[in-house]
């Protein structure tokens, strides 16, 4: 996207650094008080007269049939309000914890009880929850090939080389008639692979068994095969990302309650206020606009609250069978952990080729990783680094350990870390500072490779990297070792489709109505900064009113596109607001409207700033009724485009690790963030400090830990799902890129792309610190001992 | 998760609080910080129709300098307690610093001195949601019959937690206990049965009301080391207390004691342990060879996070570190 220039202005345009006093400032977030006191209502905190409990009997099998329901002897407990089977006789169940059947009763204890007693009878299916072993043995990888089996390969452009092996290992299950080779031939398949196939053992097809492995994705580009016979030095390595749970402290649910004439009021922690009631109508069976969804705080989401999900569904149908008494549904821990949301695994062993001066040639990966049961897609990998050589296939993994949620940034953490720690270890046998190595290659980085040098310079500075940095192994004498480690990511982040409502009244008072949330990243700040500025007036004196489903539709906050739509509209409401105050107040200052100006609480003639009215006086000319006005984003009518699409950054890990013990501790962090137009530096920089504490948490700790014999969670509680707590949080420098060249791009999101780096960054650190590659994250302290010792003994073999 | 209903006791004296007990026999759970007790009891580990919280007993909230000299610290002093008082910190270091590492600020303000004694052992397959454990057919320390840790065995292999109970090892702390017939006084070492379910060799009308500390065994140096993912809040997955007596950094050592926990249902004193050290002038070799020692002593099972091995091999760790911190002083 172009920069906007001058001759683009026009009244909607952000206004100039000079004139802004509001944006781009420092604001504490208005609802902090109420937080910080304890007074902000979670949709947990929703506690109406006559509210009833719910509760979920929930699969205790990763692979199940349900065969029996029997829930009488719940129905018929003292205190049980309502039971509803979810998922009754013949459904098959692919996660432990799945929903079965929901109950409401008078209280937890109550609900707890029926819970028990309902009788619920499973038949025990096959499980399989591994997703980290490589895929080498894959199902479909053996026995004869079907015609279908050799075009899956040559379609997913499997190298001649395997095509042929396994043609020659396995042979095939059918005459190969000249009009299929002459086809494979147009297609482009190579004469040998013809040859082979012309040549192969018939064997009789074999009834494969199900595969939980699905070949997902192959690219090819240049000449991989030709790059690497002319790179000089080859690094080759095994890298991966488990899955980890989105363990939102306040967990899913919601508060429904059915009223009269089917209207339903919905109390939901949510990340999608405007979108919620479309998708709760059609399961139950009312229109839309019969549902009423409110939520003022929610405890995070991260990517994984914009579906209502089964259990606020099931909720609103149990407190209909309840008469309408309201039913709380929200998940316990176990079940927030175990169910609602697990990030996808990534796993892959990359082949890099490089020429000795670190110019790099080639990328090959084969990946593999999970979503779930319905397996998973690629990463993008190589990550934001466009290699022009390129080999890639993909399998993925189907298990039985819950369904995958956008987790902040979906693949991105997981792409940075399988990319970027290969260039590390290439970096590292190339013997080039991994900075500097990247520096070489960063054009292929496309139109951002400017702002990426910028942003390394700014990190060198503030973490010392160039001074400090060393090559690969501390040789400091004792068991601590001491290292540093980088990486860099890039997001889109253009603001989604935003309206609001403006009401400004006769006294001077200002109404904003939007129906977004605020997921504590601090977006009512954000819309009460855009709003103030444009109209000269204190924050204070605008009331904002977002959190509800009856307000002009807001986009979910997801892919950090909130910022941007929400200021965009807010921007062209406040701008189509003070139109018509000028236009009212123009004739008392003998102006034309376009003559005047907002600022300082004072409508005034722009080049007379002495002839001015008070914003309360300039008001009292509008008359007995409001003014009212919309904004719109996207909206062509009223240009420009206030948002903008592209953020990136680089950061810097300082780590120190005990050889002895395998414990990594993380001494500082740099993050160097751009996201275009800052609107409130203080919650931008906020954004960047909890993604590096959330990037500490799964580079060191988190992991949905499952056991392979009961196909359950092990950690399913904050006892064993670590997050890092206040001992494990270092030095935090943030740094976001402002100024000339990055404020003119218009608001861009950042609630992801902080995230991305630290996984990457903080294992590299640690390569760094002891001289080799632990290969998958979370770093815990037996994987890096256990990548200690295998040096130690491969050195002793040799 | 709720809690099942139960009829509570708030005693004031120790006599009525035996009295309940021994009235209610195994059906009767005592209440001190709740910081075990509370967690266990959502999620069903127990169903006690009756909770006896002592807080009321004003008399064991005490630590108190004995006249002839030593320290008698009252089951209801709080971690915290312990962590503040200037005698302890000075006469008995190793105590102090052990409570330190327990869980959170906020949580040692809770828990109490004869809480962590008593901790029930703990396990990945034990401390789950009933609705967990039922799909898992439960185990031998709770409702079942099987293990998930040790299969096909039959001995309970939960580990016991506790951080302070391996520094009163050292300490040669004893322990008093209540019961229907008045008090009786044993070696805090006796008190441990050394297997994961039964725990602990205390009567179901009896409980731990004082621990005792001799003033012979003030002065000693003192260390203790824990292994733990996170620096904050985290169970030990190992730990380690040394204390450490001798006229000097560089001089031979004249008394010693090491004891480990997280590694063992029981919290252990490392047998040979002392006799390696005493005579001789602590260097690396000998941390080490301590270290082996106490690896000996250690039986990790995948009782929690992180790997058995790599928990034994820690033990030797934080057995050599700690030798060398307590005898640096």
């Amino acid at each position: 996207m172009s920069p906007v220039t001058d001759k683009d202005k026009t009244p909607y345009s952000w206004p100039d650094a000079k004139d802004r006093s509001v944006i781009g400032s420092r604001v504490s977030r208005v609802d902090g008080p109420s937080k910080s006191s304890g007074r902000a209502k979670y949709t947990y905190d929703y506690n109406p007269e006559g509210l009833l409990f719910g509760l979920m009997v929930r699969s205790p099998y990763a692979h199940c049939k349900v065969k029996s329901v029997d829930t009488s002897a719940a129905e018929k407990m003292a205190g049980v309000k309502a039971v509803k089977v979810v998922q009754g006789p013949g459904s098959e169940i692919f996660w432990a914890g799945d929903d079965i059947v929901g109950v409401a009763a008078v209280d937890e204890g109550t609900a707890e009880d029926a819970v028990r007693a309902i009788k619920v009878e499973y038949e025990v299916l096959p499980h399989m929850v591994d997703d980290w072993s490589e895929p080498k043995s894959a199902q479909e990888d053996t026995g004869p090939l079907s015609m279908d089996d050799l075009i899956n390969m040559f379609q997913n452009q499997v190298p001649d080389e395997d095509v042929i092996a396994r043609v020659k290992r396995d042979g095939i299950t059918f005459q190969p008639a000249q009009e299929f080779l002459d086809a494979a031939g147009k297609e482009g398949v190579d004469k040998s692979v013809l040859a082979a196939i012309r040549t192969a053992q018939i064997k009789p097809a074999v009834q494969k068994p199900k595969s939980p492995f699905k070949k997902q994705a192959a690219k090819t580009q240049g000449d991989p095969a030709a790059a690497f016979k002319e790179s000089e030095v080859v690094s080759e390595g095994l890298y991966g990302v488990p899955v980890i749970t989105h363990c939102c402290l306040e967990p899913h649910g919601a508060v429904a309650a059915w009223g009269p004439g089917d209207h339903i009021e919905v109390q939901i922690s949510t990340q999608n206020v405007s979108g919620m009631a479309g998708q709760m109508a059609e399961p139950l069976g009312i229109p839309a606009s019969n549902i009423h969804m409110q939520q003022q705080n929610v405890g995070g989401g991260f990517g994984s609250k914009f579906s209502p999900d089964r259990w606020a569904i099931v909720a609103a149908q149990l407190s209909k069978q309840a008469g309408g008494a309201p039913v709380k549904m929200m998940l316990e821990r176990r079940a927030e952990l175990e169910v609602a949301g697990a990030r996808p695994s990534a796993f892959a062993r990359v082949k890099l080729g490089a020429k000795k001066d670190g110019e790099l040639l080639v990328w090959q990966s084969s990946s593999w990783g999970t979503g779930g049961p319905g397996g998973g897609g690629m990463p993008p990998i190589p990550y934001v680094f466009d290699v022009p050589n390129q080999r890639l296939e993909h399998t993925s993994v189907a298990t039985n350990g819950g369904p995958a949620r956008a987790w902040r940034a979906p693949n991105h953490p997981q792409a940075a870390v399988l990319t970027l720690c290969a260039f590390d270890d290439m970096a590292a046998k190339l013997n080039m500072d991994p900075m500097a190595f990247l520096l070489k290659n960063i054009e292929m980085t496309g139109p951002r490779a400017k702002t990426y040098t910028e942003e390394f310079a700014k990190a060198d500075e503030l973490m010392g990297w160039k001074s400090r940095w060393h090559a690969r192994g501390d040789k400091t004498a004792g068991p601590i070792k001491r290292g540093m480690g980088l990486s860099l990511h890039t997001w889109g982040g253009r603001g989604h489709a935003s309206n609001c409502d403006f009401t400004v009244y006769p006294d001077g008072a200002v109404e904003i109505k939007m129906g977004t949330q605020d997921l504590g990243t601090g977006t009512r700040t954000a819309i009460l900064m855009v709003a103030a500025e444009t109209l000269g007036i204190p924050i204070d004196q605008i009331k904002l009113l977002i959190g509800d489903s009856k307000y002009p539709v807001s986009g979910g906050s997801g892919g950090s596109t909130t910022i941007g739509g929400v200021s965009s509209s807010t921007r062209r409401g406040a701008v189509n607001a003070l139109k018509q105050v000028f236009a009212k107040a123009a004739p008392a200052l003998n102006a034309t409207p376009d003559q005047l100006s907002a600022k300082g609480g004072k409508v005034f003639v722009t080049a007379d700033p002495s002839r001015s009215l008070s914003w309360k006086e300039a008001c009292a000319r509008i008359g007995a009724m409001p003014i009212t006005s919309q904004g719109k984003n996207p909206n062509k009518q009223e240009p420009p485009d206030l948002t903008n699409s592209g953020a990136g950054g680089v950061q810097m890990a300082d780590v120190s690790v005990d050889t002895e013990t395998g414990i990594v501790t993380v001494n500082k962090m740099v993050a160097v963030q751009d996201c275009g137009l800052v609107i409130n530096l203080k919650t931008a920089e906020s954004q960047c400090y909890g993604a590096l504490i959330m990037g500490i948490s799964y580079a060191l700790y988190e992991e949905k830990v499952l056991d392979p014999v009961t196909g359950r969670m092990l950690n399913a509680d904050m006892e064993h799902y670590r997050l890092a707590g206040y001992g494990d949080i270092p030095e935090l420098v943030v740094h976001m890129m402002t100024g000339k060249g990055y404020d003119e791009r218009g608001v861009i999101g950042l609630g992801e792309p902080p995230v991305i780096s630290p996984g990457a960054a903080i294992s590299n650190a640690v390569a760094n610190a002891i001289g080799v590659r632990v290969p998958f994250l979370p770093l815990t302290p037996d994987r890096v001992l256990s990548a200690l010792h295998k040096t130690t003994s491969s050195k002793g073999v040799a | 998760m709720a809690l099942s209903e139960f009829q509570l006791f708030r005693p004031k004296t120790i006599q009525s609080a035996v009295a309940l007990l021994a009235q209610h026999k195994g059906d009767i759970q005592v209440l001190a910080g709740g910081t075990d007790l509370l967690p266990s009891m959502r999620q069903k580990l127990f169903a006690p129709k009756y909770v006896l919280d002592i807080r009321g007993v004003e008399e064991l909230k005490r630590i108190r300098v004995l006249a002839g000299g030593g320290l008698e610290i009252g089951a209801l002093v709080t971690l915290s307690q312990i962590e503040d008082s200037e005698f302890i910190r000075r006469n008995y270091p190793v105590l102090r610093k052990a409570a330190m590492t327990i869980a959170s600020p906020i949580l040692r303000n809770m828990g109490t001195i004869g809480g962590n004694i008593c901790l029930d052992t703990r396990c990945l397959w034990y401390n789950q949601s009933y609705a967990w454990r039922t799909s898992c057919g439960f185990c031998i320390k709770k409702d079942g019959s099987l293990c998930h840790v040790a299969p096909g065995g039959s001995k309970c292999w939960a580990v016991f937690s506790g951080d302070t109970p391996p520094a009163l090892l050292c300490l040669g702390a004893e322990i008093e206990i209540a019961g229907p017939g008045g008090t009786r006084r044993i070696a805090l070492a006796d008190l441990y049965t050394g297997l994961g379910d039964t725990r602990l060799k205390i009567a179901k009308d009896e409980m731990l009301t004082r621990v005792f500390i001799r003033e012979s065994m003030s002065g000693y140096r003192g260390a203790y080391q824990k292994l733990r993912v996170r620096g904050s809040i985290d169970y030990p997955l190992a730990g380690v207390a040394v204390i450490v007596k001798s006229s000097g950094r560089h001089a031979p050592v004249q008394d010693a004691k090491v004891a480990i926990t997280a590694v063992n249902p029981s919290p252990m004193l490392v047998v040979g342990a002392d006799h390696a050290l005493i005579g001789r002038a602590v260097d690396e070799h000998i941390a080490t060879v301590v270290g082996e020692l106490a690896a000996r002593t250690a039986k990790p099972l995948t009782t929690s996070a992180l790997t058995p091995e790599y928990r034994r091999e820690m033990i030797k760790v934080f057995a050599k570190r700690a030798v060398l911190e307590a005898a640096a002083g």
